[in-house]
């Protein structure tokens, strides 16, 4: 026997020690699998849209209405392009938000949060009221 | 007072038009489909919905004037009773 597993025994971690305890005990965890996918079990979803034209917004606006989804929609490249197609694109966004009973603010220059009825957003100085 | 049964009634006489194309017709059907339904969504997500598609289907290049038209009725039928 060598001097660390001397040392090792009479610390208690040798190998002899292990098999003192009984079977329930050693058996007694789960392990968790790290590298499953939880996505389609989580209910909801916070996803992000980019809306450089005003067809784009079709794919929030669907998600949205389907009741599971937060949607952070940045609006920049739309802004930088037509300023008139973003007040449009921001009418239908809080009429839909209007239809589904959600909740609609700017939390930023570029970006727009928007919620479903489930959820509202909180208020503070840099969250602005969304105007068309 | 105007009513979703109102916008259904525009809708049904579009669909019943033969001179308009396929494409659109089942397009319409699909909107009447949902309106109708009872199960599931609110009304007001249904019309909300419906008022997407309609939008949509009224850019097609290949609608009649008139038909469009008829598109814009049902969509402020609808818009009016959100």
């Amino acid at each position: 026997m060598g001097v660390f597993s001397r040392i090792k025994n009479s610390l208690g971690l040798g190998s002899s020690s292990m098999e003192d305890y009984d079977d329930e005990y050693a058996d007694d965890y789960v392990e968790i699998d790290t590298t499953k996918d939880i996505g389609k079990r989580s209910k909801i979803v916070v996803k992000s849209f980019v809306v450089g034209d005003f067809n784009d917004i079709k794919d929030a606006l669907d998600a949205l209405r389907e009741g599971y989804t937060i949607a952070l929609i940045n609006i920049k490249p739309l802004k930088d392009k037509d300023i008139i197609e973003l007040k449009r694109t921001v009418n239908k966004i809080k009429k839909t938000c209007d239809a589904i009973d959600g909740d609609i603010a700017g939390v930023s220059e570029d970006w727009i949060v928007v919620t479903p009825s489930f959820a509202h957003i909180y208020r503070s100085k840099e969250t602005e009221e969304v105007k068309e | 007072m105007v009513s979703v049964k109102d916008a259904i009634n525009i809708l049904a006489s579009i669909h019943e038009d033969t001179t308009v194309p396929k494409n659109v017709r089942s397009k319409i059907e699909i909107s009447i489909t949902s309106l109708q339904d009872t199960n599931g969504k609110s009304t007001a997500i249904k019309i909300d919905q419906v008022i997407q598609q309609l939008d949509e289907l009224s850019d097609d290049p290949n609608l009649e004037p008139h038909t469009r038209t008829q598109i814009w009725n049902a969509v402020s039928t609808l818009e009016s009773r959100s």
